[in-house]
């Protein structure tokens, strides 16, 4: 059997990895990271266009949404496929 | 809901569970509100919780195996049975232990998903509940390398008034986490074992006195503020010809010392305890046990009888190749698991638990002293008059631990004396015990 954790170092992939197993506290420090990194990138990055900054805004939205209500599955799986699918450049800088 | 479905997997579940299929076939799920969740896969959503990958059930189920060793599984909650299918899959495992407590997700996911799986003789339903029979037992295999505790079910039973078992995933979840902070001080825990080792190697370590000593009851003591509210009466018994073995750790010396009792023997476990508490002169009589990397500002000024141990984390095997020993002390971040450990194998029948509170009654951090200390109020913990008591996330961990090492036990009786602390599982209660 495979072992996803040995194939990726990507630190949302590392947090929704964490929630997928169920450890919210690691996953929310990873993530903790992650939304400052994303913060920081918006806000330095002046080439970035009003319709993926408020891409990006949206999916923070949607993020702390899932995690209030303690979805802790739908947020693994955003931060794993629809980040990567929806806004890829923010994505690789994890 | 009564799909053909449900009828199909219930008959599976019935001819070799049928407590559950009961209790199944009475739950009523006519008002639960749920969603399909359609992406790259399909998933069911039950009040906003998603109960499965929607992307990759598969891969999220090799994530959660991944925490585990060994050929024996324990999946706590059910989700929609893509983990304990995908651990079916593994030839070796042997046994895949499911531990049914949310009904509405059970049957919600039998009366649209086919599972039969079910029928395989190495899977095991077990229904949880609150006052069921061999509870304690049940509980322990959370803490069994093969254990596994699904989000879902999980984050639903925080939607629900009941939280005890709620609050024992969460103990896992933390213990994981302190676990992991331990593994990052590796470079200190090395300086430790090098300063200590000139100190150690001359005296005994504690396999000698479990093997010289033979104790029927033990009083462990621990400094929780119930501490303070049995003291007059720890002071009589103390003061008794025969009596049992008083065992304590340096945090409830203040409050015994103020009230002269000496206990026979003092405990400490932790790296950065600090001589500050200890008051070496009153303590001539008593003996220390201590574990092998605490710092030597306490071993060294001690004068009565002292003996190390290890314990039984790996970050302590590297020391215990230099200095081997037999025992090595259960701990699940607390000295109070020691302090049990240790009474068990001097040979107790009968442990009495006093001050071990795991909370913060009245906000009450530890007998003998003011305040709070560095300690949060960040969680509660039930009580015993079933009444929530404020408490820390790791203090509340500390009370899994205590239940793991009652249910990994037989022939020894444990007694909580108040019920003004946690309620610890597996523990009877001094006045129920009296009332007979």
């Amino acid at each position: 059997m495979t072992n996803y954790s040995q194939a990726s170092k990507n630190k949302l992939d590392l947090a929704a990895q964490a929630y997928y197993q169920g450890d919210y506290i690691l996953g929310g420090e990873l993530l903790r990271v992650c939304l400052e990194s994303f913060n920081m990138i918006t806000k330095m990055n002046h080439s970035l266009t009003v319709e993926q900054v408020k891409l990006v805004a949206s999916k923070a939205t949607v993020i702390n949404a899932a995690l209030e209500r303690k979805d802790y599955v739908a947020l693994a799986d955003i931060l794993r496929y629809e980040l990567k699918q929806d806004v890829p450049y923010f994505y690789n800088l994890m | 809901m009564s799909t053909e479905l449900f009828w199909e997997n219930l008959k599976l579940i019935k001819e070799r569970f049928p407590q559950l299929a009961q209790a199944v076939e009475k739950h009523n799920i006519d008002n639960l509100a749920f969603d399909i969740v359609e992406k790259q896969s399909v998933s069911i959503s039950i009040n906003g919780i998603q109960l499965s990958s929607a992307y990759d059930p598969v891969e999220e189920a090799f994530e959660y195996r991944t925490l585990t060793s060994g050929n024996e599984y324990h999946v706590w909650g059910f989700g929609i049975g893509n983990v304990p299918e995908l651990l079916l899959q593994d030839k070796s495992a042997k046994k895949i232990t499911i531990y049914i407590y949310n009904l509405d997700v059970f049957k919600l996911v039998l009366a649209l998903m086919p599972k039969a799986w079910l029928s395989d003789k190495r899977v095991e339903l077990v229904y949880v509940y609150k006052d069921m029979p061999e509870l304690s037992n049940i509980l322990k295999s959370l803490f069994h390398n093969g254990a596994i505790v699904l989000n879902p079910d999980k984050s639903l039973l925080e939607q629900s008034d009941d939280q005890w078992l709620l609050h024992r995933f969460e103990n896992k979840i933390v213990s994981t986490h302190v676990h992991r902070n331990q593994l990052k001080r590796d470079d200190e825990f090395l300086e430790r074992e090098k300063e200590n080792y000139p100190i150690l190697k001359k005296l005994p370590s504690l396999d000698q006195v479990i093997q010289n000593t033979k104790i029927k009851e033990a009083f462990c003591i621990g400094a929780g503020p119930s501490l303070q509210a049995h003291i007059e009466e720890i002071k009589d018994l103390y003061n008794k010809v025969e009596r049992p073995f008083f065992i304590a750790p340096s945090t409830a010396l203040k409050c015994l010392l103020d009230n002269d009792i000496i206990p026979d023997a003092v405990v400490v476990v932790d790296l950065d305890s600090s001589p500050k508490y200890i008051s070496f002169d009153d303590l001539k009589n008593s003996t220390l046990l201590f574990a092998s990397r605490v710092n030597k500002n306490i071993i060294e000024p001690w004068q009565g009888r002292k003996y190390y141990f290890h314990l039984h984390d790996e970050t302590y095997d590297r020391f215990n190749q230099r200095l081997p020993m037999k025992f090595r002390s259960y701990i699940c971040g607390s000295v109070i698991h020691t302090i049990a450990h240790i009474a068990i194998e001097l040979g107790a029948k009968k442990i009495n638990l006093i001050g071990c509170d795991f909370g913060f009654p009245n906000k009450i951090w530890h007998s003998g002293r003011d305040g709070m200390g560095k300690i949060t109020a960040d969680t509660v913990i039930e009580n015993g008059h079933g009444e929530q008591i404020e408490s820390n996330r790791v203090y509340r961990m500390f009370c899994s631990g205590m239940e793991n090492i009652i249910s990994m036990v037989n022939g020894v009786e444990f007694i909580n004396w108040s019920r003004m602390g946690a309620k610890i599982i597996g523990a009877k209660y001094r006045d129920e015990v009296e009332a007979k």
